[in-house]
């Protein structure tokens, strides 16, 4: 009997362990499982809150309307049509979302428990009190509307893409990609849109698209030299042109020989000879290093506490060790492979002695009465040069603009300092040009990169985008 | 005596704002919870009155414990009702209150009737007969619900014979362990409990296969305090387990499920991923009673009745109830400790531990922590066959908690 009665104890731990061991998943469950598992797309839940919550609005950072919610008509409007195609997406019965109103849904259907503060708080009591039909809140973006517009126009028939971010912060200023859609006509358009395999209007090109950088990437092989070569201040180069390696040849623009000539004017005449010998001089391992400190081959998002929006980042890497595809990538060619967003994060570390900022688009959520529920903190993403490089590089950009390759870039209203890129791709096609800037130098509030497919050597458009961009920003 | 009237209290308060809960959810306010509410409270203290003015020696917890779990289930069920807007009379509620009424009267007669417990533990036979011609009769006369082919219809009723199975089984067990065991008694109990799981395998019914496995392994090492038996059990179990994983599809379906139920939710997944929305949506507190959706759930009334609960009263009330099924567990087990003889201790045993199998197997199962087999929760789930079996078992615990 007494052993009975001991044994009757251990099964009463016995039960203890099962049922702790219940509670014990259910917290596993609502701790790491439940927020994947609400906001499937197959909850039913999520429809039926969709349809009885009026969808929040999304803002530029001057209040300003992009997408809104017509109270009356229960449409959602995309006041801007194509100019914020890609970063808006859209949201269809019949096609799901994209975009930021994939992104942001559950913000945007108030779903989202961002820190409370007090006035939100009665302003929620109320309308439960008061029977509201349920509001979702609204989201208010770093970006400039009229920037992105005036950058949008600027392209005209251009197909390309263009990054704007203020480099001390990692806001992103704009981000266009042309040719690109209307959302408003989502549902007429579909089809047209996704089987548009030459303009590809779904495809943001400022993050997921990629382009041979072209000298723009002499950036980070003057990076690289100025880091590890001990005597780079006294390096010369003769540059007589044209560079052999068996059949195939690196020559200048139109076989142009520069003569003697220091890392500075290399850089600022973007002399392919002296950076493709530079190239081979520091090898593969350093080149490669020296590109991930300015995030190639990174995983990199547009990220905030909400969201994580993946961005395609710049790739240097391959498996050919030849001197000629060492000479070709040291000048952004062969295998290495860039987007204006890559770009403009690459540029904001020279602007922002060395460090690079965690890119960033949503800047506030409010409730659909106007508190802020939440405020973006600006990040630190990496410490990518020192700052002695990084005012080196700066003023090498300076020297390109005033006396260099960005001549045109230079006015009497603003000091930008700038890079060109002429990136090649198929033969017989005009190449694609590339600029990258930012502006003023003293005090940098923005930079920027641009790539215009086909838009000629020597940065041609680009440049001319960039630098309207840059003037039309920093003089409003 | 003063903490059980501290109790009392505290159930029929918490009862009482269930059901005031319930008067406002449809956005009018309805007298017809109160109505219910206030009918639930005269029953739970009349009949918590009649128990201890007669048989004041029990413990009185039980009934308590099981009737707040039970007010539980008859709130959730009456607004499970109410989503359906064109019934104006709470259908089911007004069953399941019904059946809570008859439940009690159970309880209270079968205190009242049952003689003294020794006098059962003379007809071992009698009990196993019946229990395995309940359990073979499904494979005759069986109805296939549910993908398992364990109900039995007549005409409007249909009840699962395995459900009355577990109490004989349990009566069983008891008397043929509480009697000086050999060898051979041991080999005539094993193999008439694996023969009553395989019946059940056979059925479909793996629940239950479970909850058998469970209690016999229990009374086996309270009988025995032999660990080593329940060693060479949970053995046998596994590797009869991996043998009917590839011998029978309905076992291969319900692991898969269980394994990625995400690949099949659009059919035989259906169900565990819709209850796993419900708890996904309840979170921590719930989404509060009739701000949810738990009629999206299928079979919110029986199986998944406690998703529902998880849905709309979140992480802190379904916690709430795992901890009165452990308590509701503990005191049975306690009754074991102070019963009179060996059979009732063993009896006692045996339905405590089936109360905790069946709690752990369901909600284990709704939440995806182990492998789905639908089974309903006690005191809890929709069901007049299965609330009359849950108070006949607590009666019989009641009993044997008057001791010595």
């Amino acid at each position: 009997m007494e052993d009975r009665i001991s044994n009757v104890k251990k099964i009463i731990v016995f039960f203890v362990f099962c049922f702790m061991s219940i509670i014990t998943y259910l917290v596993y469950f609502d701790l790491f499982q439940a927020e994947k598992i609400k906001y499937d797309s197959s909850n039913p839940r999520m429809t039926i809150e969709e349809k009885t919550t009026i969808r929040g609005n999304i803002l530029d950072n001057s209040g300003e309307k992009i997408v809104y919610t017509d109270i009356k008509t229960k449409k959602r409007i995309y006041k801007f049509n194509e100019v914020f195609g890609n970063i808006s997406g859209y949201n269809s019965q019949t096609y799901g979302k994209t975009g930021l109103e994939k992104y942001y849904n559950n913000i945007l259907l108030g779903n989202e428990v961002a820190a409370l503060n007090i006035s939100v708080f009665l302003n929620k009591i109320k309308d439960n009190l008061l029977n509201k039909q349920k509001r979702g809140d609204n989201v208010i973006l770093t970006i400039d509307s009229n920037l992105q517009k005036r950058i949008y126009d600027m392209f005209g028939e251009n197909k390309g893409a263009a990054v704007c971010i203020n480099p001390k912060t990692g806001e992103i200023l704009a981000m266009v990609s042309k040719p690109s859609f209307n959302p408003n006509n989502i549902d007429k358009n579909f089809d047209d849109y996704s089987k548009d395999n030459v303009n590809k209007p779904f495809i943001n090109r400022a993050i997921q698209e990629y382009y041979p950088p072209g000298s723009v990437f002499k950036i980070v092989t003057a990076a690289a030299a100025i880091e590890n070569i001990d005597d780079i201040e006294s390096y010369k180069n003769k540059c007589d042109g044209v560079l052999k390696f068996g059949d195939k040849t690196v020559k200048d623009y139109q076989g142009e020989k520069h003569g003697d000539i220091n890392l500075k004017n290399a850089f600022k005449y973007s002399c392919n000879n002296t950076f493709a010998k530079l190239g081979i001089r520091l090898g593969y391992d350093i080149i490669k290093k020296t590109s991930e400190k300015f995030l190639f081959n990174a995983e990199l998002y547009v990220k905030d506490d909400f969201a994580s929006i993946p961005i395609k980042s710049a790739k240097f890497d391959f498996d050919e060790r030849d001197d000629i595809y060492l000479a070709t990538s040291s000048i952004g060619q062969h295998e290495v492979k860039a987007n204006p967003l890559s770009m403009a994060l690459m540029v904001s570390a020279i602007a922002n002695d060395g460090e690079i900022m965690q890119p960033y688009i949503l800047d506030e959520i409010t409730d659909y009465a106007g508190n802020v529920k939440y405020k973006s903190e600006p990040k630190l993403l990496k410490s990518a040069i020192s700052k002695d490089t990084a005012n080196l590089i700066k003023s090498y950009m300076i020297a390109t603009v005033n006396e260099g390759t960005a001549k045109r870039a230079k006015n009497n209203k603003v000091q930008i300092a700038a890079k060109t890129g002429t990136a090649e791709n198929a033969e017989g096609k005009e190449p694609h040009s590339w600029f990258v800037a930012f502006a003023p130098v003293d005090n940098p509030k923005i930079a920027v990169a641009v790539v215009v497919e086909n838009g000629g050597a020597g940065s041609g458009r680009a440049l001319e985008i960039a630098k309207d961009a840059i003037l039309y920003y920093l003089n409003k | 005596m003063e903490m059980e009237n501290k109790v009392l209290k505290s159930i029929l308060l918490v009862t009482f704002l269930l059901y005031l809960n319930l008067t406002f959810i449809n956005n009018k306010i309805d007298v017809l919870p109160i109505v219910f509410g206030i009918s639930s409270i005269i029953l739970i203290v009349y009949g918590n009155f009649i128990v201890r003015k007669f048989y004041p020696k029990g413990d009185k917890y039980l009934f308590l414990i099981s009737a707040i779990l039970a007010q539980i289930g008859i709130t959730m069920i009456y607004r499970l009702d109410l989503s359906n807007s064109n019934v104006t009379i709470p259908k089911y509620a007004l069953k399941q209150i019904t059946w809570y009424t008859v439940g009690i009267t159970v309880f209270i007669l079968i205190i009242f009737l049952l003689p003294k417990l020794t006098y059962l533990s003379k007809y071992k036979y009698i009990y196993i007969s019946i229990a395995l011609a309940l359990l073979s009769s499904t494979l005759i006369l069986g109805k296939e619900i549910k993908g398992s082919k364990n109900w039995i219809t007549f005409g409007s009723f249909s009840f699962q014979p395995s459900e009355i199975a577990k109490f004989f089984i349990i009566l069983y067990f008891a008397s043929a362990l509480s009697k000086t065991i050999d060898k051979k008694s041991l080999k005539e109990i094993t193999i008439l409990a694996f023969v009553s799981i395989a019946l059940l395998i056979l059925e479909k019914d793996l629940g239950a296969a479970v909850i058998f496995f469970g209690i016999f392994m229990v009374m086996l090492f309270i009988a025995t305090s032999n660990l080593k038996y329940v060693l060479y059990g949970v053995g046998s179990f596994i590797i009869g387990g991996f043998v009917s994983y590839f011998l029978f599809s309905h076992v291969r379906i319900r692991v898969d499920i269980w394994l990625n139920p995400w690949k099949y939710k659009l059919n035989k997944g259906y169900q565990i991923c819709q209850s796993l929305f419900a708890i996904a949506s309840g979170g921590l507190f719930g989404r509060g009673i009739g701000l949810g959706y738990p009629y999206l759930i299928p079979l919110a009334l029986n199986d998944f009745i406690f998703s529902a609960i998880a849905e709309e009263l979140g992480f802190l009330g379904v916690s709430a109830i795992i901890i009165l099924y452990f308590l509701l567990v503990y005191r049975g087990l306690r009754a074991a400790i102070y019963a009179k003889d060996a059979f009732s201790q063993l009896v006692a045993v045996g339905l405590s531990s089936m109360m905790a199998f069946q709690v752990f197997v369901v909600i284990g199962g709704v939440t995806k922590m182990i492998p789905m087999t639908g089974i309903t929760l006690p005191f809890v789930s929709y069901g007049g066959s299965s609330m009359l079996l849950n108070f006949l078992s607590l009666a019989v615990i009641y009993k044997i908690s008057e001791g010595r």
